[in-house]
Order: C-alpha cells, then structure tokens, then sequence
C-alpha cells in the first residue's frame, strides 16, 4: 500500500529499561518537523527506527510505497541519515567518499554533490581526519541528500557546532526542504534550530510523542511569570477561577505559566506576575516536561 | 549485477583505504624472499618456506583487523548501513578484500623464484596455506564481527584447541574411525566438499548475525 511521506504505525522498540512507543507518527512530503526530548527521551531510537537502522519489535515504518525495515536496504535509496557523530572514513578525503557513495547508490546526482561541495567550503582533496567537526557534519550531509534522498532524518547534527556553522546548517537545511521538497525531520536539543528550520514540532518524553503542534500555534499562547507565592501549590483552578493554564511549572523560585491568548484575556493582569510575554518554544517544552503540575491541552497529541 | 558491482565497489573502497600498508606488506614481502633466496646454501631452505607460510597466518589478523575492526570501532559500519547495499554485499565484499589480499603473498614469492628457483615451490606451499587461511578467516570475520577486544583471538583459539581435542579423544576411544572413515567409496569428494561447504556456513551464519543486528549493535 502506498502512503503519501513517512508514516509509522505502532512502532515499539523494547530495551531492558527502556520501551520506545508505541508512536504513531505522519509526515508529508515537503514538510519540516523537529523533534525535541530531553536527553533519553527516545529521539535517537525513533530516528533509527525511522531511517531502517533499527528493528522496532513491534509496528510498521513506511516511506511512500517502501516498507523501511533493517532488511529492506533499497529503501535507503530514499533516506538520507545524519548523526551527531559523523561515521566517516579519516584516511580518505571528501572526494574519496563522494567518489564511492556515487558508485553505490543509483539516483546519485554528481552535479549537485559537486555544487554542494563548493557550498560547503569543504577542501575536497583534503584527508578527513584533517576536517573540523563542523567540516565532517556537512559531508555527511552532503553524502546524506546528494543521491537526492526525499526523507531527510537528522539526529542533532548541529550539536557541538559554533552558532556561525550552526546558523549556516539551519539555511542549507530550509533551502532543501524548500526547494526540493524534501520531508525533513530534525531531532535537537536546541529551540533554535527547530524554530529556524522547521514548522511542526513533536515533543518526545519517556519514548511517547507526548505533543504534536505547529510553530504557528505559539502566537495563540501567552506565558506569564509570577514572583512565586505560597499559592503555586493551590489548584489552578482556585487561583485563576476564569481560564486555567496549559502548563504550570516552576523555574527556580519563579512560577511559570502559559495561558490561551484569549483567555488569557479574561483573566487580565494580576499585580503577582512579574512578566508577560508571547509565549517560545521553550516555554511549551518546558511546560511539557513537568510532570506534577502538566495539564492537558490542545498541543497534545 | 547491480549487487555485485556494490561488492566490488566495497572491496575497492576497503582496499583504497589501506593503500599505503598495502604496498609497504607487499614490498616487504617481496622484499624478505628475495633476501631469502640469497641466503647461503648451508642455511638450508627451511626460512624460505618456513617466512611466506607464517607471513601469510601472522598478516591475516592484521586483515581482520583491518576489514572488520577498524569498520566496528571506527563506527563507519553505521555509514555503510546507511547506503542501500545488503548485509550479504557488505560481508561478501569484505570476503573477495580478503581473498585479494591473501593471493598476494604467493605472488609476493614470485620475483624470488627467478634467483632461486626452489621458491616456486615456496610459492606453491604460500598459495595452499593462503587458501587454507582464506577458509579460517571466514570464520574469522564472524568471530571478529561478533567479539571484541582480546577475546576475538582467544575465544577462537579455545574452540580450535576444543574441536582439536575432541578429534584426539575420539581417535583414541575409537581407533577403528580413521580406518572406518577412510574406507568409506565417497571419503573424498566428501572432504573436497566439507571445505566449501564449511565457508559457506561461515559466510551464511555471517550474514545472519549482521542482518539481526542494530546498526548501532554493529560498532564499539
């Protein structure tokens, strides 16, 4: 059967200490979707499950009309797959690995991987182990999306990377998902990239997509910060008997909320907060993150 | 087709890599026969078969370790994971390196052969060893593949000495066998097919193992 994207149907992966799903999860073709967890929240084993490195024990990966599985390599024709720690050859140089992933997958385009090379700034006679760490990830970008790979699957590849690469990183990154429509989705740990690159965002806890939203979906959300009063510990809905918030959290001795812009509105200022502002990203993964004080809403998924 | 240009796309990959080593062995090789033949008469002839057959046991680890360790601890298993090429490529790949780098030692006694020529019967005695080790080293990739640090060398060695004991206990207990064994019309072909037949286990049970395997569970 053929779907349209990456979709991923009650994917489990069972570990001693640690269970990954059941995640069901749909991207389309052309999208950007960012994936942010905390440290062993599952982002890497989705990714890998994902990009057909590892066999989930339960569910079913596919990508259009391929079934993405450890076993169906011709479906990496399709993937390009980007680590954190770049598995390259070191005695070799840029143009040895260009010169071999070309021989091996079918669709390589020599042309864009000759134009992307140039992009990059990467010295192509130079021996890898000579590359910076920022110089290794761009290779392995390039070998990721030059045999013009439609799903892209990048798994915190700017981590560790100065903000000057980092920025460059994120401008490659819209411009392939823009002009050539490819299903991107970016695991990080910084709200940068997400909120530079993509446009969904998925949060990860415990091995669940815990909420799903857009970027857009910011704008409709306030965040509030009050002084911290004994009150923090009272019900929301004793406290602020006309909208309760999203997400309630404490940051130091500060309260942290997010309410519904509009009803927000309803509530209006009270002398205890001491900031009030549009709600960030961070502000909804934080708040995502808390498990006392976590109250249901429309991000969810 | 396309599987076979993929294999031979890997084995010129795992040979480019070590280049350089490559044509140093291959010098020294040569070298070290050639210095051989020159030896005078009263050293006898024993170094000059004795050097190419432990050259070619000795240097077969380094291939291992080459092909198969360097690839796991290295982490670049996860690069050729991410290429559409099989497990079975992957493995049959790392096989024809090591089969190419093993039928250079018996060529390696060649230019020797024209000061002395008692060195091509060096040559011959290198090649049947170089084939005999060819067929431990498909094991071998399993064993290097499967374990790590000095138990892919020991653990190897134990089962060797194991089956070797067995075979002792057993033509002690039984000393009619071998007499048995070798009376039997097809004890040949038998033998002649136990061999391949043995590779292709290794090679099968090889492939098995890396296709059930994580590609995280492939590197150190």
């Amino acid at each position: 059967m053929r779907v349209s994207g990456l979709s991923a149907a009650g994917v489990i992966k069972k570990y001693k200490h640690f269970q990954l799903g059941p995640i069901d999860l749909k991207l389309e073709p052309g999208s950007a979707t960012g994936l942010l967890g905390a440290n062993g929240a599952g982002k890497t084993t989705l990714l890998n499950c994902l990009a057909g490195q590892m066999a989930p024990n339960e569910g079913t990966i596919q990508w259009q009309d391929q079934q993405i599985s450890l076993r169906n390599w011709k479906a990496r024709e399709h993937i390009g797959f980007v680590t954190e720690y770049p598995s390259l050859y070191e005695t070799v140089s840029a143009q040895d690995h260009i010169q071999f992933a070309s021989h091996i997958f079918q669709n390589w385009d020599s042309e864009f991987a000759s134009e992307w090379l140039k992009k990059f700034k990467l010295p192509p006679k130079q021996k890898v182990k000579e590359y910076s760490k920022g110089m290794k990830v761009k290779l392995s970008i390039l070998i990721a999306i030059s045999h013009r790979a439609d799903l892209l699957l990048l798994d915190e590849p700017t981590s560790g990377l100065d903000p000057d690469t980092r920025f460059e990183l994120q401008g490659y990154f819209r411009e392939l998902v823009s002009a050539r429509e490819v299903c991107l989705l970016l695991s990080s740990h910084l709200f940068e990239d997400i909120e530079n690159v993509t446009k969904d965002v998925k949060i990860i806890r415990d091995g669940r997509i815990t909420h799903d939203f857009s970027l857009k979906d910011l704008e409709k959300y306030v965040y509030v910060e009050s002084g911290g009063s004994e009150n923090f510990m009272l019900p929301e809905e004793t406290r602020f008997p006309a909208a309760s918030p999203v997400f309630a959290w404490k940051k130091g001795s500060r309260e942290c909320l997010l309410f519904k812009k509009d009803e927000f509105e309803s509530i209006g200022e009270s002398n205890d907060f001491t900031g009030i502002r549009r709600a960030r990203l961070e502000d909804i993964y934080f708040g995502s993150q808390t498990k006392s004080k976590g109250i249901n809403s429309d991000l969810k998924s | 087709m396309l599987t076979i240009i993929n294999i031979f796309t890997l084995a010129v990959k795992d040979i480019r890599l070590r280049i350089f080593n490559l044509g140093l062995t291959w010098l020294a090789l040569v070298s070290a026969s050639i210095i051989l033949s020159l030896l005078p008469a009263d050293f006898g002839s024993l170094p000059l078969f004795l050097f190419p057959v432990l050259a070619v046991a000795f240097l077969s680890l380094f291939y291992l370790e080459w092909l198969i360790s360097d690839e796991k601890e290295r982490g670049t298993f996860l690069l050729l994971r991410t290429l559409p090429v099989s497990d079975r490529a992957i493995i049959s790949s790392k096989l024809i390196t090591l089969g190419l780098l093993l039928a250079v030692h018996p060529l390696a006694v060649l230019p020797s052969a024209l000061i002395n020529p008692v060195n091509l019967l060096a040559m011959a005695v290198t090649g049947l060893t170089a084939v005999s080790v060819f067929m431990g080293c498909v094991w071998g990739i399993l064993f290097f593949l499967v374990l790590r640090g000095a138990n892919k060398y020991v653990i190897p060695f134990f089962a060797i000495l194991l089956i070797s004991l067995v075979a002792l206990v057993m033509m002690k207990k039984f000393p009619w066998l071998p007499g048995f064994l070798m009376s039997l019309p097809a004890h040949a072909p038998a033998v002649i097919l136990l061999t391949p037949f043995s590779c292709l286990l290794g090679w099968w049970l090889t492939c098995r193992y890396m296709s059930s395997r994580d590609s995280a569970e492939l590197v150190d």
